[in-house]
């Protein structure tokens, strides 16, 4: 096992291609990469708005100097520029943030069932479109169906993935599918609970 | 107030996903829900030095990945390993002998069934006894992280990381040997 083996299974365990696909270490990472990639997915606890948890956070901001709890109540007129500096750039970043993240509020990756992602979101064709809409902006063609109540998504994504299609995913939670089919169902809240 | 506004909303948003990660590697809910709420402490601390045209989510996360090793790092989690190499060297042959078209493929269910519960039992066993390796590992499947990511992800050197990636994979081979059988040995 020496170093050149190993950066030929790192950079198959990533993704890349590897000057030498048929090297045993490339041979051995590709196949540890499919059984990492299945196992992804994973039902994991999905906590949305929780006040409690959002009081212990800021509760631990004031532990840790963030809020002083009595500057928290008053407003102070000699607040440092530094401050000021800072809760603007925070503002930006909110802001940023908000607007970044407004799918994630409103979609949640339940799991994959024979290679299809499922998604639960509250409004599935809306989320339908916009995802076969960034798609599309990133060179991917999609097709739509409406299958039992669950709207879905098939592509065909090109190899490698690129970076931006990468992130489209990313953005939705939808791991990178390992044979290159992308396969999405949507589904709402209520169709979940009944089924 | 600007700083409760924005932490509350960093915790809407990005909850869910942070604790599903950091949950992954803690293994135990308190921990796991401590770390984020530390990573967003840390998110606003460091609020200043976010480059605004880069992704939000990424830098959030990398805060995350950096605390979560360190905690891996200072609960003394990792299992020392005892043998240089986990794999029989009949295994290690079979993989070195089999072509990349001959590599065994699980064409039909039952077969890809039976690997990845096998998988799923020796990560299982390798995320217990190894887990900063093997996240690391499932960080670069999922992220495609380069040597020099896992570098600055690590907070160590080159030459220091490229004898991480070498334990990652003797380590792997060790906890997963029993999927290595299965996977490779009847090529």
């Amino acid at each position: 096992m020496n170093e050149d083996d190993n950066s030929i299974w790192l950079e198959t365990l990533a993704g890349r291609s590897a000057s030498d696909a048929n090297h045993p270490a490339a041979r051995e990472a590709q196949l540890l990469r499919e059984s990492i990639s299945r196992r992804t997915v994973t039902d994991g606890p999905l906590v949305g708005e929780d006040a409690r948890r959002e009081a212990e956070l800021i509760s631990r901001a004031e532990r840790e100097g963030l809020i002083s709890p009595a500057r928290h109540r008053t407003h102070s007129r000699h607040r440092p520029v530094w401050k000021l500096a800072a809760a603007a750039v925070l503002a930006m970043v909110a802001i940023s943030l908000f607007w970044y993240m407004r799918p994630m509020q409103q979609e949640i990756v339940r799991g994959s069932h024979d290679g299809v992602v499922i998604i639960v979101a509250t409004n599935p064709t809306a989320l339908r479109d916009e995802i076969v809409k960034e798609l599309r902006a990133v060179g991917v063609a999609a097709t739509t169906y409406s299958r039992l109540g669950m709207e879905g998504i098939d592509a065909d994504l090109p190899q490698p993935v690129s970076a931006p299609l990468r992130e489209v995913l990313d953005k939705h939670h939808i791991p990178v599918p390992t044979d290159g089919v992308l396969k999405v169902e949507i589904a709402s809240p209520a169709d979940t609970e009944k089924r | 107030m600007a700083i409760e506004r924005a932490l509350r909303l960093l915790d809407r948003s990005y909850f869910p996903i942070l604790y599903r990660e950091s949950l992954r590697g803690l293994r135990e809910n308190e921990s796991a829900r401590d770390l984020v709420q530390d990573t967003f402490i840390k998110v606003w601390m460091r609020c200043a030095t976010f480059q605004g045209d880069s992704e939000l989510l990424p830098w959030i996360r990398s805060i995350l990945r950096h605390g979560l090793l360190d905690r891996l790092r200072k609960g003394g989690r990792e299992v020392a390993l005892e043998s240089p190499d986990g794999l029989e060297p009949e295994v290690e042959r079979r993989i070195a002998d089999v072509s990349e078209e001959a590599i065994p493929r699980p064409d039909d269910e039952a077969r890809r069934a039976q690997l990845d519960q096998c998988f799923k039992r020796c990560w299982g066993k390798f995320e217990d006894a190894c887990p900063s390796h093997a996240l690391v590992m499932s960080w670069i499947v999922e992220d495609g992280l380069t040597h020099e990511q896992v570098a600055d992800l690590l907070g160590r050197t080159q030459g220091a990381t490229r004898e991480f990636i070498s334990q990652c994979r003797k380590r792997a081979r060790v906890h997963l040997a029993e999927w290595y059988e299965l996977a490779f040995g009847s090529g």
